[in-house]
């Protein structure tokens, strides 16, 4: 190998080559398909991402030159990518080896797994990404999907999954998102069909994805309700199946369920996908705020967080002093992000939240106060303050937010004394809760231990161990026997 | 662009009043199904009710979206409803997943619903018009694309032989297609009724064929049990041509091979007389019947003498047997040979064959002829065990009379009287039936060498009854399925005595000789026996008649199962438990009615015995109903018994499909009940016996070492089995587990019953001269029944050492016995091309063989210098014992020339002056050997040319090559390589060669059987010594 050893040489660092990186991971995919062990492709889908940042237009070529048998189409139509990447480049590094020493370079093999050729357009179609050649990313993925179609390999299943995932993100960052919708929904109808379950999984997601990039959540919704969904089996697939219908769920007012969707997909985040857990976090906090509650401080001052959390820390400040002035002005200046998260029709709905919290806090100070005031207090200044102060009031009431009466007749609120909360089930409950999430939590992690195949049978005792050990129980037997004997 | 976003405009437009826009919206939603189904699925309801109105037109368009709606929605049987509504608009030939997946579906819908209409023979649920049309049409396309297999698939799952014939005749290969449906039909098709009308259509569609395939009809017309029409194809092949006689023994042949003894002697009796045939030609056919006629009687008054020569009725043997086993008559006979109708020649061979005379006599040479057990093993085996042991020292007798079983071969009792004298009772009786198996299938002399133990006229022999029943025991074991000869004088015993262990030995030997023969008069005989209700003589009647009538499922079951009700002995219960298993065998569903009796009694006894008659009228169809019944039984009854039966017969269930049993039982075997892992072990040895399949070994190695002792010892017996004519060179672990056995033999401290078990796992290691293997079925793939029922009772031994010997029915000879249309063996040979290590013969034990009588010839190829051919004896004497050689005495010239490829003119033989050589041995070596290259000896040759007749081990087969321009060719190519193959001869001018074997019949005829009181007789052990060497000159190479 030669080329081995001039990368060696271009890069001092004392990291492997990526190539070799990649190559491990050839063995790894034939070993699996042979062996039919998903584990294998995942774990070689990971070493390739491993050196993703690492990959050059180099590496790429010669990789593909020996994983794809010489001639054949899927070689010459991904080293065409890689070439426009190569000149568009500029600043190349020149110890490229001519394309004439390439292709003399002996093909690994001649007949090639499908496996493999998945595996090479997944890898230039993360490498065309990482390049920003978007467009050919999106051309390469398209035929990545065409190809994949003409098989029905179970073994392909994890390989496909992440084909799909770069498709749908090559043409969501052209912001032609649309286009794919009726590929994605027949590729997860096949997966259906085959028990692909992992497909089924990223397909869905991907589908809810490409439904709310247009705000369309009743689309979204209908879809998702009319799938099944079995077992997951991917944790990033169900992270991102929970953050989705977390936002249907807040969308659709069902803020407890949205809640514990969205704070169990933050929860089951990997740490290194911060943008997403600062995602999840963002409408975790509008859905908590939405339901009333105020989050910690600490969810916001979270490392690394913080400054994308600001404003909506701000906002939360705002709710929880119920300042409706105060969360004119935070919504205000802060109205660009809002927009960009679309979270900005949910931070209208806030306002009703400021409003009840400011009633709370006033219900808390006084034990009885006129509507006036609280009209005033509450920054009311419409004509019919005093009405609208009422309604506000005897709405907050109903819903259960403030414990207190209104007396129409006087025109004041009076609040009600608030009981001693340890004298009711209140405490049992909260407890109950978190003991049960730890439970679970412990059970899923059980459940999610693998056990070595057959690793007891290693631990039979031989024949002489065996007759050892029975000639020791004899003998204690004896021994008891006879104390017993001695007592009489 | 368009893209429209939602479909609820459409959707809104379905509730209008007017048909037209309902009927746009309609069209529009059956294009944007794919991409809006989510919004149209809350609106199903509307289109339903469109596909419901009766006034609306386009009906079928709605119910066209509605089926793509509910098939998106994965409710693929609502989807399917809804695609036959839409009549025409659904096409079947279009190629998107929608219709590939209906299509699947529907074809599923159908095959259930036609096979639920089959069983429960009522017309009650017409089916649908519409999906039998969508189904035909699929079946049609298949055959338009040429893809008859899928269509025969196909219709057999749908039960429509119609369609199965039509897909037959229409394919351009019928024959190939019709050994296809052949072998799916005994493999996939569950129901025995189903199958027996696949059969006869089969039958049919062969005989329309223009060269039938009269092997496969006659298969199938054994399955079908019609005896008349085999014997009408066979006289009608015997009149043809040479080829076709020779077509129609290796069809009598095959039928051998699968043992239905009933249904080859109603062949054969269907068969015309040859002395009729013979009188189409009045006086040669006269003058050949008074042969035969005197012939036959001599025969008989031989027998009944028990004199030395107790030649059977047919000339064929008499032709075959050594002249020294000639007597006048049968020279007479020989000589007259010649002068009858070459019809009626050939009448009588055919009729020698079909009752089991010529193959069973050409087995019993071959097995002598190539007896290689080691008798340095028994040896090793006797040291060991502990005299006073009689448990060790009668299971060195079973391991010994398994070693040899059909070889003839008793040199180790013969060398060891005094000690075998020490046998008492049972033991006694035990080690007298093992006579019965080294001498198995010799039918001629069986009486003759049984005599001094058999009971005498006057019943005054001092004889004790233990030898005299073991005598008649050991009659049945040697005329085990073909005891037409036997039959009578065994009753006549059971007559004559009241001794219940005699009657134990009669019944035993009686159903084994009448196997399935369902004989009344004997069944009756034993019945009486059964009905003094004397616990020894009734548990062998129980079994005798199961024997008796297996396969029958006849009434007798019932009156059976009655009387185990009413006796109180155990015994008598757990013989005709059994009894009634063997008796429904291979009857599948139609024993259920019996099994559910016996598995619902409260004695467990009688549940167990339901374990084992679904074992046997199950046995080797892989049924799943049948498995899980035994999965339940295994995990869930009381009674350990009957959980380790229920687990023992999942092996006979599995036994067609060897690779499934270790996976199915892996569970099990690791169970905490000790019986059921026992049980494991022994289906696993059962099903996969012989294979060497390294998942059964890895299963069954942890259980060797067990910590219960019988566990061990099933898990050694298991293993053994498995392990048969497997060599280390194919599975390493072969030799770990020999090593093994010898320690666990020789260990003093190991528990009596894992060190019987490691003993008779050396038997069965080595079983029969190590030229036999276990198979259950036959190599066309059906069952043998005496195999199976041999391993049957075999499994029983827990209860009854005895009846270990019941495994030597499951031995088959792993020969490759090739025959000419006089039914010899001419000289030829053919190649395996594997290396000759990869199916050799074990190498013989190394120190102390000097006493070995089957220690190898040394045979030394010569190079220029002597000393280094001295110098590479050792490399040679370790390659020489995996080569074939043929053992016994052959005469060195003829053979010399009867190799193509004798010995370069410079390469000579150089032989040691202590040491005897077979010719064929040197040969071989000489052709890979010196050939090649003079100097590396010691590398291993790729190929190995055998020679007719030869050991061809199972796994062998597939190496097996003829040579193209060998005198003799198989008869029928595709036929595997093995058993018996009749040859056609190509150069039919030419003299005939033939193979020189001494039969058994002239090393035993000198001697009336050994008596343990008697001082050994010194001609066998005379006999086996290799004759002394040629004589040659020596001539220096360069």
């Amino acid at each position: 190998m030669g080329l081995d050893v001039e990368m060696k040489t271009a890069e001092p660092a004392a990291a492997p080559s990526p190539l070799i990186h990649l190559k491990a991971a050839i063995a790894l995919i034939e070993k699996g398909v042979a062996k039919k062990e998903m584990r294998l492709m995942a774990r070689a889908i990971r070493q390739m991402l491993a050196v993703r940042r690492r990959l050059k237009a180099s590496t790429v070529s010669s990789f593909l030159n020996y994983a794809l048998p010489s001639g054949s189409e899927a070689l010459s139509r991904l080293l065409g990518f890689v070439a426009k990447v190569e000149l568009g480049d500029a600043s190349m590094e020149v110890d490229t080896p001519p394309s004439m020493a390439q292709s003399s370079q002996l093909s690994y093999k001649q007949s090639v797994l499908p496996e493999l050729e998945s595996f090479s357009y997944l890898l230039v179609i993360i490498f065309l990404i990482d390049q920003k050649h978007l467009e050919d990313a999106k051309v390469c993925s398209s035929a990545a999907i065409k190809r994949l179609q003409q098989f029905n390999r179970r073994t392909l299943d994890v390989l496909a999954a992440r084909l799909y995932f770069y498709y749908s993100l090559s043409y969501e960052r052209t912001d032609s998102l649309a286009d794919i919708r009726g590929t994605l929904l027949a590729l997860h109808r096949t997966a259906t069909l085959r028990h692909d379950e992992l497909g089924q999984e990223t397909l869905l997601n991907l589908l809810l994805r490409n439904y709310l990039h247009y705000n369309l959540y009743d689309q979204a919704e209908k879809l998702r309700s009319k799938t099944l969904r079995s077992d997951s089996h991917s944790n990033q697939q169900l992270c991102r199946y929970l953050y989705y219908l977390g936002k249907i769920r807040t969308i659709q007012l069902e803020y407890t369920d949205a809640k514990e969707c969205l704070l169990q997909a933050a929860r089951k985040a990997p740490s290194s996908a911060r943008g997403f857990r600062i995602q999840c976090t963002k409408w975790a906090a509008i859905v908590r705020l939405l339901l009333g509650e105020i989050p910690e401080r600490t969810t916001f001052m979270q490392q690394g967080m913080r400054k994308a959390l600001l404003p909506y820390f701000e906002l939360t400040n705002a709710v929880r002093i119920g300042d409706l002035e105060l969360f004119r002005a935070v919504a205000d200046k802060n109205a660009s992000v809002f927009y960009a998260d679309k979270t900005h029709n949910l931070i209208v709905r806030l306002r009703h939240n400021v409003i009840r919290t400011g009633l709370r806090n006033i219900s808390i100070s006084y034990s009885r106060i006129s509507l006036r005031d609280v009209a005033s207090k509450l920054h009311l200044d419409s004509a019919t303050a005093v009405a609208d102060a009422e309604s506000i009031v005897t709405k907050a009431i109903r819903d259960g937010g403030i414990d207190a009466s209104v007396d129409h007749s006087k025109g004041w609120m009076q609040s009600k004394e608030t009981g001693d909360i340890y004298s009711t089930q209140e405490p049992q409950q909260a407890f109950h809760s978190r003991i049960a999430f730890c439970l679970n939590t412990h059970n899923e992690a059980v459940k999610a231990l693998r056990f070595p195949p057959d690793a007891h049978k290693k631990e039979l005792e031989s024949a002489e161990k065996r007759r050892e050990r029975q000639q020791q129980e004899l003998e204690l037997a004896k021994h008891i026997a006879e104390e017993d004997d001695d007592e009489f | 662009m368009t893209v429209v976003s939602t479909a609820s405009g459409l959707l809104a437009m379905l509730q209008e009043q007017h048909p037209v826009l309902k009927l746009h919206a309609l069209t529009n939603l059956n294009v944007l199904v794919d991409n809006f189904w989510p919004e149209i699925s809350t609106n199903i309801s509307a289109i339903e009710s469109l596909y419901e109105d009766e006034q609306f037109h386009e009906r079928q368009l709605a119910a066209l979206v509605a089926s793509k709606v509910f098939y998106h929605l994965g409710e693929l049987n609502d989807s399917l409803i809804y695609a036959l509504g839409a009549g025409p608009l659904f096409d079947v030939s279009e190629d998107s997943e929608y219709v590939q997946t209906l299509v699947a579906k529907c074809v599923d819908e159908y095959i259930s619903l036609s096979v639920k209409a089959s069983e429960t023979e009522s017309e009650s649920m017409p089916l649908d018009p519409r999906l039998v049309a969508i189904v035909e049409r699929m079946l049609d396309k298949c055959m338009q694309d040429g893809k008859f297999q899928q269509a025969v698939g196909i219709a057999l799952e749908c039960r429509r032989l119609d369609k199965l014939e039509e897909a037959i005749i229409r394919s351009e290969n019928a024959p190939a297609m019709l050994s296809y449906c052949l072998r799916i039909s005994q493999t996939f098709v569950n129901r025995r009724e189903f199958r027996h009308e696949v059969l006869r259509l089969l039958v049919k569609s062969y005989q329309n064929l223009q060269q039938p395939d009269y092997l496969s009809i006659c298969q199938c017309l054994m399955f079908l049990d019609d005896p008349s029409t085999v014997a009408n194809i066979l006289d009608k092949l015997l009149k043809g041509d040479k080829n076709d006689t020779l077509l129609a023994y290796q069809v009598a042949f095959d039928l051998f091979e699968n043992e239905y003894q009933k249904f080859l002697l109603n062949v054969r009796d269907r068969l015309p007389e040859p002395a009729v045939a013979g009188a189409l030609n009045p006086e040669v056919g006269g003058f050949a019947n008074g042969v035969v006629g005197a012939h036959n009687e001599n025969g008989i008054s031989a027998m009944t003498d028990g004199g030395p020569m107790a030649m059977d009725t047919s000339e064929e043997l008499a032709t075959l047997s050594t002249p020294a086993g000639g007597s006048g008559d049968t020279a007479s006979a020989s000589e007259r040979l010649p002068e009858r109708s070459p019809y009626a020649d050939r009448l009588s061979k055919l009729k020698a064959i079909l009752s089991g005379e010529t193959p069973i006599s050409l087995t019993l040479q071959f097995l002598y002829s190539h007896n290689r057990s080691d008798l340095a093993i028994l040896k090793t085996i006797k040291h060991s065990v502990e005299m006073r042991n009689s448990v060790g020292h009668s299971a060195t007798i079973y391991s010994n009379a398994l070693m040899h079983a059909g070889t003839t071969v008793d040199t180790f009792l013969r060398e060891n009287l005094d000690w075998l004298s020490r046998a008492t009772n049972w033991a006694k009786f035990s080690a007298t039936a093992g006579l019965g198996v080294i001498h198995r299938g010799h039918l001629q002399q069986g009486r003759s060498l049984m005599a001094p133990y058999l009971p005498q006229n006057g019943g005054l022999g001092g004889g004790s009854p233990y030898s005299e029943g073991g005598a008649l025991y050991a009659l049945g074991l040697i005329h085990a399925n073909h005891g037409e000869g036997i039959k009578q004088f065994l009753l006549e015993s059971l007559r004559n005595t009241s001794n219940d262990v005699i009657q134990h030995g009669a019944c035993l030997g009686l159903g084994l000789a009448a196997l399935g023969t369902a004989d009344e008069e004997i069944y009756e005989d034993i019945k009486n026996v059964l009905y003094t209700d004397n616990a020894v003589a009734g548990e062998a009647a129980g079994i005798s008649i199961g024997l008796l009538m297996v396969g029958t499922a006849s009434e007798k079951a019932h009156e059976m199962l009655t009387y185990a009700h009413d006796t109180q002995h155990e015994k008598i219960i757990r013989g005709l438990a059994l009894g009634i298993a063997l008796v429904v065998y291979g009857r599948e569903e139609e024993a259920d009615t019996l099994i559910e009796q016996m598995t619902r009694d409260q004695d467990p006894i009688l549940r167990y015995g339901g374990m084992y008659a679904i074992a046997m009228a199950y046995q080797g169809t892989a049924n799943n109903s049948a498995i899980r019944r035994l999965l339940h039984f295994a995990v869930s009854d009381v009674s350990d018994d009957v959980r380790r039966t229920a687990v023992l017969a999942l092996g006979f269930v599995l036994c067609s499909e060897p690779e499934q049993t270790p996976r199915i039982v892996s569970l099990l075997s690791e169970s905490y009940n000790a019986h059921v892992r026992y049980g494991a072990a022994m289906a696993v040895g059962i099903s996969c016996a012989g294979s060497g399949s390294s998942e059964a070994i890895s299963l069954l190695e942890p259980l060797t070492s067990d910590a219960v002792d019988f566990v061990r010892q099933g898990a050694l017996i298991a293993m053994a089995m498995v392990m048969l004519q497997t060599t280390e060179a194919r599975e390493v672990r072969v030799g770990s587990f020999r090593r093994q056995l010898e320690k666990i033999i020789n260990d003093k401290h190991e528990e009596t019953m894992s060190k019987m078990g490691a003993i008779l796992a050396q038997g069965i290691l080595d079983a029969g001269g190590r030229n036999v293997a276990i198979m259950l079925q036959s190599r066309t793939g059906h069952d043998r029944v005496t195999a199976v029922v041999g391993m049957a009772v075999f499994s029983q031994f827990w209860y009854w050492y005895p009846l270990i010997y019941f495994i030597s029915l499951s031995f088959v000879p792993t020969a490759f016995i090739g025959l000419n249309e006089d039914l010899r063996m001419p000289k030829f040979d053919f190649t395996s091309e594997a290396k000759p290590s990869m199916f050799g013969y074990p190498p013989s034990v190394a120190p102390p063989t000097t006493a070995s009588a089957v220690k190898l010839p040394t045979a030394v190829l010569s190079t220029s210098v002597r000393a280094k051919a001295r110098g590479a004896r050792k490399d040679l004497e370790s390659r020489s014992g995996k080569s074939i050689v043929q053992e016994a005495t052959a005469t060195l010239p003829s053979n010399n020339q009867s190799i193509p490829d004798g010995p370069n003119s410079n390469a000579e033989i150089l032989v040691d002056d202590e040491s005897t050589a077979t010719a064929r041995d040197e040969n071989a070596m000489d052709v890979e050997g010196v050939v090649d290259s003079k100097k590396s000896t010691s590398a291993e040759p790729l190929f190995e040319v055998l020679s007719n007749p030869a050991r061809v081990v199972p796994a062998q087969e597939k190496y097996i090559k003829f040579n193209e321009n060998s005198r003799y060719a198989p008869l029928k190519l595709k036929r595997a390589p093995s058993g018996f193959v009749m040859l056609r001869d190509l150069e039919p001018s030419e003299p005939v060669e033939l193979v020189s074997t001494d039969s058994p019949a002239s090393a035993a005829a000198g001697n009336t059987g050994p008596s343990p009181n008697a001082p050994a007789s010194t001609v066998v052990v005379e006999d086996n010594e290799p004759p002394p060497p040629e004589p040659f000159e020596y001539m220096p190479t360069e």
